[in-house]
């Protein structure tokens, strides 16, 4: 990717003591980051005492390829005027097929993705991995979901059967 | 220094593996994933901050809603439906047939669920919800063509079509059923009211029966009936009369009687007004709510006095909610109070 000398970098740090070098554009697109930006404009370097690194490189790598994206939108509407309909289209579609692949990650980092996108408060790397996960838990009964998450079952008999009776069609059919 | 060049790599590397991902949606994901990845320093799903929790619930397609709090603890308290233990009715109605969406209204988390039915696809007649019971709705097409539907899980049962009689278009004034339809007990109950009150007309129809059993009564005690289904009370069904009287059917004796206590709260009304009253169960006691705008007046609610056998008037419900509707009405225990 083409940077620009003048861009600025921040200096990003894991958990575990990964530094990642990226632009202030991409930085920005965690709103936790971009706050701390605003407050404090000289800062270059990030501890993320929360996000493990290889997670953060999994972040970093979303944000740079949806900045990258918009990049690109903005420059096509600037050289033609405006964007083609079909153009912008095309770009959104394929941004989706991307994040669909990005999403091929097991369950656990899928959980530590919804945590740190949390944190970093990245909204569009929330907004899909919650989203995934509900994918995930869709059509599926509770032993289903709880082998999928890999979650034990720490309900009482009793507190299950309690929870169950409030609606005992919804089980019915999968059980 | 790593240089996020190198980072990139790896993770390219890793998700290499998408051309799975042509299904439908994202569900491939999860046990299916090939990467190698170290969790043990990883959050567990039971683990996640319930506002996080909450976020995901707020995705979830209504049995998906369901389901979700019977998973473990932690996702329990997430759910709004099973917090404090009640579940909230729900405002059930069927915008576009076409498509066969049933719509659901959260009236409490003002949200709205849409589920599918095949059930209700292109029916070439108006369809009307005439009663519900345990996820079971009793649905009508037209005048004559009756089946029972459970939207989330998608069971229909198809009752023989209801009986005619020669005054009369739609069938029944009241409809009910007793038990669950996979109980052997199950019975669905339909309730004619002869529109001047000398005649009540009471059919049964059990699961098999290829049409409705027939009872006629011609009872004494002329009765009009408000819109309000008959309600099962302590094994018979009460159905609540225009001017506050109480017919009750035994289902087992096969009787109906006009009670002559409790005397009707208006006694002098004509027989029009306050057709759209209610009759509700609510802890063991009978309430009776008038709608009576024909005479100008407030709603006014009653509880029967079963021991003197009178109505009296009520003006504080305690901790519960009533929920009226035409022909079903609801009441439930306010969780707070619980």
């Amino acid at each position: 990717m083409a940077r620009s000398s003048t861009e600025n970098m921040i200096t990003l740090m894991s958990s575990d003591g990964e530094e990642f070098m990226v632009t202030e554009k991409v930085a920005r697109e965690c709103t936790t980051i971009r706050n701390m930006l605003e407050d404090d404009c000289v800062i270059t370097n990030i501890p993320l005492p929360n996000v493990t690194s290889d997670i953060l490189s999994m972040v970093i790598e979303y944000c740079m390829e949806h900045v990258a994206a918009a990049e690109k939108a903005a420059a096509e509407t600037a050289e033609k005027g405006s964007s083609s309909a079909p153009a912008a289209a095309k770009a959104n579609k394929d941004l989706e097929e991307w994040d669909k692949a990005f999403m091929n990650v097991d369950v656990y980092t899928l959980c530590d993705l919804i945590l740190a996108a949390n944190y970093l408060n990245v909204s569009g790397l929330l907004d899909l991995t919650i989203q995934t996960a509900a994918n995930l838990i869709k059509g599926k009964s509770p032993e289903q979901i709880r082998k999928t998450f890999h979650i034990q079952n720490d309900l009482s008999l009793e507190e299950e059967e309690k929870i169950r009776s409030q609606t005992p069609w919804a089980f019915e059919k999968s059980e | 220094m790593k240089k996020m060049q190198t980072a990139e790599e790896d993770i390219f590397n890793s998700s290499s593996d998408v051309s799975k991902s042509e299904e439908t949606d994202s569900s491939i994901i999860g046990q299916e994933a090939e990467i190698e990845r170290d969790t043990s320093t990883s959050r567990r799903w039971d683990e996640l901050p319930i506002e996080l929790l909450e976020l995901l619930f707020s995705r979830l397609s209504l049995v998906d809603c369901l389901r979700f709090p019977s998973v473990c603890k932690e996702w329990s308290k997430a759910s709004s439906f099973s917090q404090k233990g009640v579940i909230w009715p729900w405002l059930m109605h069927l915008p576009n047939l076409k498509f066969g969406s049933c719509k659901f209204f959260d009236p409490f988390n003002c949200k709205e669920y849409t589920l599918r039915s095949d059930a209700v696809v292109g029916a070439c007649d108006h369809l009307a919800l005439r009663f519900s019971k345990d996820g079971w709705v009793v649905v009508t097409e037209g005048n004559k063509k009756i089946f029972m539907l459970n939207p989330f899980t998608g069971q229909v049962i198809k009752l023989p079509p209801a009986p005619t009689l020669p005054f009369k278009d739609y069938i029944f004034d009241g409809i009910s059923f007793m038990s669950d339809p996979a109980s052997p007990d199950f019975v669905v109950y339909g309730f004619v009211f002869q529109i001047c009150g000398e005649f009540v007309e009471i059919s049964s129809w059990r699961p098999g029966e290829e049409e409705w059993t027939l009872l006629e009564f011609l009872p004494d005690i002329p009765f009009y009936p408000t819109s309000n289904n008959p309600v099962l009370f302590q094994g018979e069904y009460y159905c609540l009369g225009r001017k506050g009287e109480l017919g009750v059917f035994n289902p087992e004796l096969k009787t109906w009687n006009v009670l002559s206590e409790p005397e009707p709260i208006f006694p002098n009304a004509p027989w029009y007004v306050s057709e759209y009253s209610h009759l509700i169960e609510l802890d063991g006691d009978l309430i009776s709510v008038f709608r009576t705008d024909e005479l100008k007046q407030p709603i006014r609610v009653f509880k029967l006095d079963q021991s003197k056998m009178v109505w009296e008037k009520i003006e504080d419900l305690g901790n519960m909610t009533l929920f009226v509707d035409h022909r079903n009405s609801i009441a439930i225990r306010s969780p707070d109070t619980k």
